[in-house]
């Protein structure tokens, strides 16, 4: 067994006097006992540094265990990567089930080659790698084990060395956006599906009008044959009487070409007001009759109409005023206004003899009975002379 | 009846014959003379460089290729009649060719006497 270094300075030349022997006693007592507190010292030290060590130890598998539970969350893929090839050197769960794959499986293979084809783009990588960005983030396809794509929002970021800012590891969050892609692109395609339909629908409402305006436009024509074919028959009979039939038949026929007319110049081609028709052909009416010394006044209250309404009531005024002026009236007043709810009251009221209305007339009676009928009203005679229809009105838009 | 009327000189442009037959008597009645119909553009252009009426009633379809609205342009240029037109129309496509030409009046079929006259009367004072 060796000796130990610190005892061979000490000196021991033979045998010793007792003093001698009680100082070298002394002397070893003392290195001894240094010795001892050296390492006592360096025992505490020992066993701080092991607590110290344990403590790190500790923290170290805490860490680990922290970073597997977050790369092997559920939640979002994880894929690390050589930063320089690209090549996988783990894969999570939940990215390998994404992509058909087990996490074992995946290690080896370049993640660019597992990129659907058509959204390969080296950009966002090289930019990344090259340090012009800290991280980017794209939606692109993966391709599945089954050849099928699958959305994915990619975000990758670089873990480069302290210091020399070497890429050590690259880093990418893969989360599955199928869902919200589908969603897209089915509220895309029923955007367009929609966009068709009412283009459709555009068209056929502008084929609609063309056609109606058409129909307006061809039964104006026609009725303006009638009109013509009326003044040739006027031009060959002798009588008067029968001329003025015949010029009363061509006040019906203007009054059915008015409300054409007021269709064609309305923009849904279907309604129009009433107020300003009713003016129109009561102004005509009497102008046409040469009762350019009558006075008339014509009230009306702004009303929507259709044809179904406009031509029985434009022919009832028509009957009504042409009466009135036979009368002799030389003020005539045309009205037509809300009474209670749902109901109008149309009144034509003269001056003239205060004959009944039509009495004169059997045709224009016949006619106005008729219309009054057909508007389901009923009609009254006004004591001072003319008549008042109560109707209801039209149930329209 | 305006006086004024008496003796001007109305020609009356319409494919439809007894359109422009009911046009022509509605005139006479009130005292003017129709010095011709025509039927095509082409016609109406010939009629009027002719007979040189003061006012042409001119439909706006007409037969063939060209319409209404060619034929007042071309008497415009040539002869200067005053042209009322005469349509079954008032769409808008219409309206805005009939102004190619600053039409003197418009009227809307069927056309009353008392329109009729009303609109010669305005053009004659234009």
């Amino acid at each position: 067994m060796p000796t130990p270094d610190w005892l061979l300075d000490v000196e021991v030349r033979g045998p010793m006097s007792g003093e001698q022997l009680s100082t070298f006693s002394e002397e070893l007592e003392r290195r001894v006992g240094e010795r001892i507190g050296e390492l006592e010292r360096l025992n505490a030290e020992l066993q701080l540094a092991l607590e110290q060590k344990t403590v790190a130890q500790e923290a170290q598998a805490r860490s680990d265990a922290h970073f597997r539970a977050a790369f092997e969350s559920d939640a979002v893929g994880q894929i690390h990567m050589d930063p320089k090839t690209g090549v996988i050197i783990r894969a999570n769960r939940c990215y390998a089930a994404m992509l058909g794959y087990e996490p074992a499986e995946m290690v080896g293979i370049r993640g660019s080659d597992l990129t659907w084809p058509e959204d390969k783009t080296p950009e966002p990588w090289s930019r990344l790698r090259d340090g012009k960005v800290e991280t980017y983030s794209r939606e692109k396809r993966y391709t599945r084990r089954d050849g099928t794509p699958v959305w994915t929002r990619v975000s990758a970021s670089l873990v480069r060395l302290p210091g020399s800012g070497e890429p050590l590891l690259a880093v990418a969050m893969v989360e599955d956006i199928e869902d919200r892609k589908r969603a897209e692109l089915e509220l895309q395609q029923a955007k367009s599906d929609l966009e068709a339909v009412v283009e459709q629908r555009t068209a056929a409402l502008g084929q609609r009008d063309l056609l109606l305006r058409e129909v307006y436009h061809r039964v104006k024509n026609n009725l303006q044959i009638v009109d013509s074919l009326l003044m040739m028959q006027a031009r060959r009979l002798s009588e008067p009487e029968a001329r003025a039939a015949l010029e009363t038949l061509r006040a019906r026929v203007y009054a059915l070409g008015l409300v054409h007319h007021q269709l064609m110049g309305s923009p849904d081609l279907e309604t129009f007001d009433i107020a300003p028709f009713l003016r129109e052909l009561s102004t005509h009416l009497l102008e046409g009759l040469g009762g350019g010394q009558a006075t008339l006044s014509v009230r009306a209250a702004p009303l929507k109409v259709g044809l179904d309404f406009a031509i029985p009531l434009g022919l009832l005024v028509t009957e009504l005023v042409t009466g009135a002026f036979a009368r002799g009236g030389g003020s005539i007043a045309v009205a037509l206004e809300a009474g209670e709810p749902g109901w109008l009251t149309l009144t034509v009221a003269d001056d003239g003899a205060g004959r009944d209305a039509g009495q004169d007339n059997s045709l224009g009676a016949n006619i106005v009975e008729g219309l009054v009928q057909q508007l389901k009203g009923t009609m009254t005679v006004i004591e001072d002379g003319g008549v008042a229809v109560r109707l209801p009105a039209p149930v329209r838009a | 009846m305006s006086g004024t009327l008496d003796g001007c000189v109305v020609a009356v442009v319409d494919d439809e014959f007894i359109i422009a037959e009911g046009l022509t008597l509605q005139l006479e009645d009130m005292g003017m003379s129709v010095c011709g119909t025509a039927a095509t553009a082409e016609d109406a252009v010939r009629l009027v460089q002719e007979k040189r009426p003061a006012i042409v009633l001119m439909d706006v379809r007409l037969d063939g290729e060209k319409d209404g609205v060619d034929a007042a342009i071309a008497i415009h240029e040539t002869v200067g009649s005053k042209v009322i037109f005469v349509t079954g129309s008032r769409e808008p496509a219409t309206m805005e060719r009939i102004q190619l030409d600053h039409p003197a009046g418009v009227l809307f079929k069927p056309i009353s006497d008392w329109q009729l006259r009303q609109a010669i009367d305005a053009a004659l004072a234009s």
